[in-house]
């Protein structure tokens, strides 16, 4: 099957194919910027009244035939960007519905031709709002609004595995798979399997990994699960996970920034905490609410934690401990505590050099 | 006087163990903290002895001299006697975990 066809899929069994095959996608990726209204839709049968034969029109997109008509077996729709004719892949679909603010099932449900008009219409409502606009393997495969950060996939697995083997000493490929919607890897740690079974309390048998799932089209987001391996290959989600949508400021750098995060328990706390003891804070209450928004665990708190923090020379550690402290402190149910401590842990890997600003 | 791995598996020290970090880094680490909260509440002043100490946990490598410069500091503190016995004995335990820390590095048992 050719790569541009909408339901190609692969399953990969080493993970220098799944980066090559995805960095070569990459290469064949166009994203352009564009204004709404310079985007307009036509239905394959539309286009197929003025040049008559699907030759003449595949001549005129400048695609062969047969991807001509697996988009007919789909979308049947094309889309001109600033002229230029795209054929309309099938993943595009999400992010035109979604995005661009067109809702209701009833949508998908309508004729080619009263979908383009109803598209052609938003468009040109949205005016001059930049749309981002997602070319792999010759046709659109997503459509985002302005605030769609360009994270690909390709990068993904591989800054996400180099830090993966920088922390668990080794990496063991599992399995992968790519499709024009998303593109998932599962790894594995084998070399840290005892220690961090230990730390766990887990029986040892049982090996630590992670799946990263990633989609620079139609659902634009990562999503890293820490997992434990059973001996016959069965993944079993392990804790927390990382998960960043593909929007504003969200970059690489950040999803990389909360792989600590993941299996916790592995770290050397320590050491990290010693160096929170070096770090002096200019602004503390603005780093302490600035952390607990960043962990999820109310800002409100803010306030009773500042009661207990040291009015001068105030450090990164005292900041750190005030946040550990916060769960014994609130009368609340013990599963509600127990979720809260999993935030809190978190404290522990932020940057409050980063935080330590009074805006 | 208490080894290295009585004081690592002391209740108090529990919460700051962790799978990667030796024993010596997460006891100092305790003392450290005790330190800090003698400063917090308003005892003593505490930050120059905890800050060289706590570079030795981060960089990994335990430096004797350091160690012994803070065992300095400490005694001289308790030698203050208008600290009271609070203090006194809260700065005894953190002695205690530094010579126990010295003396595991000497003998070669982190």
């Amino acid at each position: 099957m050719k790569k541009g066809y909408d339901f190609y899929s692969k399953y990969v069994n080493a993970f220098s194919e799944l980066l090559l095959d995805l960095q070569e996608r990459e290469v064949d990726t166009k994203r352009i910027d564009v204004c709404a209204n310079k985007i307009r839709f036509v239905s394959i049968a539309k286009a197929l009244e003025k040049y008559k034969t699907v030759e003449a029109l595949s001549a005129k997109i400048g695609i062969d035939i047969e991807l001509l008509s697996d988009t007919n077996d789909h979308t049947k729709m094309i889309a001109c960007v600033e002229g230029v004719p795209y054929l309309l892949g099938r993943s595009s679909w999400i992010s035109i519905s979604g995005r661009i603010d067109i809702y209701g099932g009833g949508l998908a449900a309508l004729e080619p031709d009263d979908k383009a008009q109803l598209i052609n219409a938003r468009l040109a409502q949205l005016g001059d709002n930049l749309i981002k606009v997602v070319i792999v393997n010759q046709k659109i495969r997503a459509m985002m609004s302005r605030k769609y950060a360009t994270i690909p996939a390709n990068e993904v697995f591989k800054q996400v595995a180099e830090k993966a083997r920088e922390r668990f000493a080794s990496t063991k490929f599992v399995t992968g798979f790519y499709n024009h919607e998303f593109a998932f890897a599962q790894l594995m740690f084998p070399e840290v399997a005892q220690k961090l079974s230990e730390a766990y309390g887990l029986p040892e048998e049982l090996t630590p990994g992670i799946t990263v799932i990633t989609s620079d089209t139609g659902h634009a987001g990562v999503k890293i699960v820490g997992s434990w391996v059973s001996p016959k290959g069965r993944f079993q989600q392990a804790g927390t996970e990382v998960y960043l949508r593909h929007e504003n400021s969200n970059s690489l750098e950040k999803v990389l920034e909360e792989l600590p995060n993941l299996f916790i328990k592995y770290q050397n706390m320590a050491l990290k905490l010693a160096a929170l003891m070096g770090i002096e804070i200019k602004f503390p209450a603005t780093v302490l609410k600035k952390a607990l928004k960043e962990l999820g665990a109310g800002e409100r708190n803010a306030k009773m934690l500042l009661e207990t923090l040291p009015t001068n020379d105030v450090t990164a550690y005292d900041i750190c401990m005030e946040l550990f402290s916060l769960p014994a402190r609130l009368d609340i149910a013990e599963t509600s505590r127990l979720e809260l401590e999993e935030k809190i842990a978190k404290a522990i890997n932020l940057d409050f050099t980063k935080l330590d600003n009074d805006k | 006087m208490k080894t290295l791995p009585e004081l690592k598996n002391a209740p108090s020290v529990k919460r700051f163990d962790s799978v990667l970090a030796e024993d010596w880094q997460t006891v100092l680490l305790k003392s450290l903290d005790t330190l800090n909260r003698l400063e917090k509440d308003g005892y003593v002043f505490t930050r120059h002895i905890s800050r060289p100490v706590a570079k030795c946990i981060v960089d990994g490598a335990l430096n004797n001299s350091i160690i012994n410069t803070a065992i300095n500091d400490i005694r001289e503190i308790q030698e203050e006697k208008d600290h009271g016995q609070f203090v006194f004995n809260k700065l005894s335990e953190v002695l205690e975990s530094f010579f126990a820390v010295k003396t595991a590095n000497r003998e070669g048992g982190k």
